[in-house]
């Protein structure tokens, strides 16, 4: 009967969460939701990865990082899985590291959501900016050819969301903890 | 660190990678260039996307978005000349299509009489204290309005010219007590002369004088221009019959005329410069 009930409480704060992923990721997808601050997004599902990953460990980290990668993908209609994968790795990454060297506080969420987004957010400007092969007329090879205004939009649109999710971030961190201790195991 | 590589969550986290970048690989192979977890994905929350774009529309109009002033600023002046190009477009279709309209209305007249010469002009002034009486036109002597020209919309008479200048002539129209034309009344060949009184024409009439006591002229009657004189072509129509009055300084009747055109929302007409059976120029009021 205990374990019955402590395993209602397990189930519970996963529902939660998923529902919480849920939720961000609709709120971080559909424009309007959200206010967007001189045209930059937070980016939200990341900062809600890593606050669950920091409290529930890897493994959690691993599974929850996959579902709001999926969700992400949906939403962005992104082929190749890239969002599921990122975030897959930011989740077991921030977990792992929680679980072993760093102490989980609002401070290690900080600096590991800042270094999630600026991982995110470089991977994906260079995906998207840098890793561009064109082909010229009559030449078979694909050249490297980088898009022009590639590190402005960089400075003026990747960094500033990274450093606006960082700043949104301990609302979400301190939602996970509440979370945590209303479901905690006795 | 050999223990974390052996570990039990490494080695979950290397099989769900690979899984995934094995999805990757199949998508870019794939007719549809998706993998199957991205469209389980998208089935599943698809209504949640339909409904989450269904609030954001509904809530639009209190978004809270954070832009910086100057690119605001540069976004109104980009709207404000738009607007004003989108202005000065309306101008101008709303200025074509007047005069096609009166094209269309002309074309009749023209067709019987091929012998017209038309002129187009835009009304660019009007008497402040008179207005249905005369109005300024940007048509002249360089364009060879002459004095005593037809003004005309349509079919209808309007008026004549009563002075000229090198690029404008003033018309002095039906309203105007001092105009006459000789008229005839369609049904019952009555003829007679045009003209208006100062009360009538502030109501925006005019008037058949001198009609005799049995005449057969009814309201609804339609009267044109008889072309007796030679100032003004034959048919050119005038107005219709309101009323038959008695005259109270003798015992003739007179006819209170509306004319068939508003003189007042006029802002183009046709000056008929040629015409056959035209006199030559005299002075305004001989």
């Amino acid at each position: 009967m205990l374990l019955r009930i402590e395993n209602k409480k397990i189930y519970a704060r996963y529902a939660i969460y998923a529902v919480l992923i849920i939720i961000t990721a609709v709120l971080q997808n559909t424009k309007g939701l959200f206010p967007e601050i001189f045209g930059v997004r937070a980016m939200l599902l990341v900062s809600a990865v890593v606050c669950i990953s920091m409290h529930e460990r890897e493994v959690s980290g691993i599974f929850i990082g996959l579902f709001a990668g999926f969700l992400w993908d949906a939403y962005a209609g992104g082929i190749f899985n890239f969002n599921a994968i990122m975030l897959t790795t930011i989740g077991f990454v921030c977990g792992a590291l929680v679980g072993s060297i760093m102490r989980n506080n609002v401070v290690t969420a900080l600096l590991l959501t800042a270094g999630s987004c600026l991982f995110y957010n470089t991977s994906y400007w260079f995906k998207e900016y840098i890793f561009n092969f064109t082909k010229s007329p009559g030449d078979s090879r694909a050249v490297f050819n980088p898009y022009s205004g590639a590190w402005a939009s960089y400075l003026t649109f990747y960094l500033p969301a990274c450093i606006i999710t960082v700043i949104l971030m301990p609302a979400c961190y301190f939602l996970v903890r509440l979370i945590r201790n209303k479901t905690k195991q006795n | 660190m050999r223990r974390f590589f052996s570990s039990s969550g490494f080695k979950i986290f290397t099989v769900v990678v690979a899984a995934l970048l094995a999805g990757t690989i199949a998508a870019a192979f794939s007719h549809h260039k998706t993998t199957p977890a991205t469209s389980v994905t998208s089935a599943v929350f698809g209504p949640l996307q339909r409904f989450s774009a269904y609030i954001s529309d509904g809530l639009s109009k209190y978004s809270i978005n954070f832009k910086s002033s100057a690119s605001l600023s540069e976004e109104n002046k980009k709207l404000e000349k738009e607007i004003e190009d989108l202005r000065q477009q309306l101008v101008k279709y709303e200025q074509t299509k007047q005069l096609l309209d009166l094209y269309k209305k002309s074309l009749g007249l023209k067709d019987e009489n091929p012998g017209f010469q038309f002129l187009s002009a835009a009304v660019v002034g009007r008497d402040a204290l008179t207005p249905f009486r005369s109005f300024t036109l940007n048509q002249g002597s360089e364009n060879k309005v002459s004095i005593n020209d037809p003004v005309i919309y349509g079919d209808c008479l309007v008026g004549k010219v009563i002075s000229v200048m090198p690029t404008r002539c003033v018309v002095q129209t039906i309203l105007d007590p001092a105009f006459n034309a000789g008229v005839y009344e369609i049904r019952s060949h009555e003829e007679g002369f045009i003209t208006t009184t100062g009360a009538l024409s502030a109501k925006g009439f005019c008037r058949l004088p001198q009609l005799d006591k049995a005449t057969e002229i009814t309201p609804g009657g339609m009267v044109s221009t008889s072309g007796v004189g030679g100032l003004f072509p034959r048919d050119l129509f005038v107005g219709t019959v309101k009323e038959v009055l008695d005259e109270t300084a003798d015992i003739s009747c007179y006819a209170v005329i509306e004319p068939g055109v508003d003189i007042g929302e006029l802002d183009y007409v046709l000056i008929l410069t040629d015409f056959k059976g035209k006199l030559d120029a005299a002075p305004a009021g001989e």
